[in-house]
């Protein structure tokens, strides 16, 4: 074995490494940058939703997996626990609990961190509009209008 | 009628060990299981018994003969007795009067009658005679051994790399149709070692395109394969991942630390890209091919990481040339070449444009050629012109070029350059930029004690 090569693409890829982080670090500051079970990951919370409803801030993980940058970024809410059996397309959530940020086959090697941590956000205004009756569906992409 | 038994090296030593007779009785053993081949009839005229050992159990070990009743009956014979035989002293009548055990011999009632005689010689050596018994007659058989260790040389007359690939280590990631026989053909070019990674299970669809066979269906396609190369005596050491990269790529990036060339044969678009951007990043030559249209096209690309072009480099260079559509879901067809062999229309499929078996081994041998020259740098004809490589099946004139071909089996070569825009490899050998390595060094240190 050559203990000289990476093993990981964050050993190997020095440069988008270092513009992950500058990403995030500009557009989401209060993220944290750690290591678990040997992967990176972000840390976080989005407090953006819709203005009449009350809830707590969603807290995140956004996890960057070993096959990074093909392979997508996944998410982990924290907290609040959110119901399990909210998965499917309805909630766009994976059976893990998951969130579903991008339909795996449209993940692009050049999404980032803060592409995500952006797209957490939208999901996480649509659900609670959703859930509370504001929508008739969360939408696919970007941000649900509620009149 | 010609009778042959073929059998494990040092068998003869062995069964006389248990006793003084016996049946071979047809069992094998692969990395898995112990199973037992049990005698069949196989045509109405002719029945064929497979007689077996467990004494190595690596071999399975037949005796081909018309007998009804049993498997082949070994019994021990007195010394002298390859002698008499050769002398013409035995017959079926005088042939009792040589067994050591003096028990009758029971042979069944047949006109042709199979009987193996092990004979303990005064220099305590084994000697095995396979007669066949034919009226008052008897005849001799051949008998044929298998060594107990594969003795790949043996067979090669200089015309092979093998002893230069003995060193050689190579992963091999996908062994459906073609990556199966890419394995094989690897080890029996005498590679020291190889990796393969695949989750699949070998079903019995899979099995008319596969190096394995019926026997395997149910096992995972690493462990057949595994096992077919060790069928083959092929002393290459395998290593196998019951793993799909795509949801858990640690262990690939581990091995890229342990070989010396990967090679790709999987069949979807990211893996492709994921198994590219791991050999690339890792330094490693790559070797990945593919198959458009049912296997009527092949494609195959050498990639040296931050020589040539990668895998996304080639995407984007062919996609700029109009040859590819390229999009973040899938390659579309159209004008242009589907991208995966699924993607072929339906009428295309009546159209009587169905890869067989022989297209996938045909793009499978240049990809294995391709690779041993990868292996072998500046050796054994590492004079290929170009680092891509296009096959067609059959004449082509549809498609933008290379997927056009003037004749069937014919190919294209053609030099893709890395494109300096790829978000793989355009950074791999641009100066570093000083800041940006003590940004890195920076975040890596804050890390260190942080676990989420």
């Amino acid at each position: 074995m050559d203990e000289r090569k990476p093993k990981t693409w964050f050993e190997s890829d020095r440069n988008r490494v270092v513009r992950e982080y500058r990403l995030v670090n500009s557009a989401y500051p209060d993220f944290e940058l750690k290591f678990a079970e040997g992967l990176l990951v972000w840390e976080g919370q989005t407090t953006e939703y819709p203005a009449s409803v009350d809830a707590p801030p969603l807290r995140f993980r956004v996890e960057y997996p070993n096959g990074f940058p093909v392979a997508a970024i996944r998410v982990f809410p924290i907290s609040p626990a959110l119901p399990p059996e909210e998965w499917g397309h309805e909630w766009h959530r994976w059976e893990d609990g998951r969130v579903c940020i991008v339909k795996p086959n449209l993940w692009d090697i050049s999404y980032t961190a803060s592409d995500v941590i952006q797209k957490v956000a939208d999901w996480y205004f649509n659900y609670l509009a959703y859930k509370n009756g504001l929508i008739p569906e969360m939408p696919d992409v970007g941000r649900a209008r509620i009149i | 009628m010609f009778f042959r038994l073929v059998i494990a090296e040092g068998l003869g030593a062995v069964s006389l060990k248990a006793g003084t007779r016996g049946y071979f009785n047809g069992c094998f053993i692969n990395s898995e299981r112990l199973a037992v081949a049990l005698s069949s009839k196989v045509t109405g005229g002719e029945s064929l018994y497979g007689g077996g050992t467990i004494r190595l159990l690596q071999h399975w070990c037949w005796a081909y003969g018309t007998s009804t009743k049993e498997l082949v009956l070994w019994v021990e014979v007195k010394s002298g007795f390859s002698s008499a035989l050769k002398a013409e002293q035995i017959s079926r009548n005088n042939l009792a009067n040589w067994v050591t055990d003096q028990q009758p011999l029971d042979l069944p009632d047949e006109p042709v009658t199979n009987l193996c005689c092990i004979e303990p010689d005064a220099n305590d050596e084994i000697i095995v005679k396979l007669l066949f018994l034919f009226d008052d007659k008897v005849g001799v058989g051949q008998v044929q051994t298998i060594a107990s260790e594969p003795k790949l040389s043996a067979r090669f007359d200089g015309l092979k790399p093998a002893e230069a690939l003995q060193p050689k280590r190579a992963a091999i990631v996908g062994v459906g149709s073609g990556g199966s026989m890419v394995a094989v053909n690897l080890a029996a070019a005498g590679l020291g070692s190889l990796h393969l990674f695949d989750k699949d299970i070998l079903t019995e669809e899979n099995v008319f395109r596969h190096a394995c066979d019926l026997r395997h269906v149910g096992r995972t396609k690493v462990l057949g394969v595994k096992d077919q190369i060790a069928s083959y005596n092929l002393p290459a050491k395998v290593i196998t991942h019951e793993q799909d990269v795509v949801k858990d790529a640690s262990d690939l990036w581990t091995v890229m630390t342990e070989v010396d060339l990967v090679l790709c044969a999987t069949d979807s678009i990211l893996s492709r890209r994921l198994v590219n951007y791991i050999a690339v990043r890792s330094g490693l030559p790559l070797v990945i091919a593919c198959t458009f249209q049912n296997a009527s096209i092949g494609e195959i690309l050498h990639v040296k990481p931050g020589e040539s072009a990668c895998y996304e480099c080639s995407r984007l260079e062919l996609s700029k040339a109009g040859a590819l559509q390229v999009s973040t879901d899938a390659e579309v067809s159209g004008s242009h070449v589907p991208y995966a062999s699924e993607s072929a229309s339906e009428a295309e499929l009546m159209a009587g444009n169905q890869g067989s078996r022989s297209d996938v081994a045909i793009v499978a041998a240049l990809q294995s050629r391709i690779a041993i020259g990868a292996l072998l740098t500046n050796e054994y004809g590492n004079s290929f012109p170009t680092n891509y490589l296009t096959w067609g099946g059959r004449v082509i004139a549809s498609l933008s070029d290379p997927f056009n071909f003037e004749r069937p089996f014919s190919t294209n070569w053609v030099h893709l350059q890395r494109q300096a825009e790829c978000l793989v490899c355009g950074d791999i050998g641009r100066p570093i930029d000083k800041e940006s390595d003590r940004t890195y060094e920076e975040i890596m240190a804050n890390l260190q004690g942080t676990t989420a």
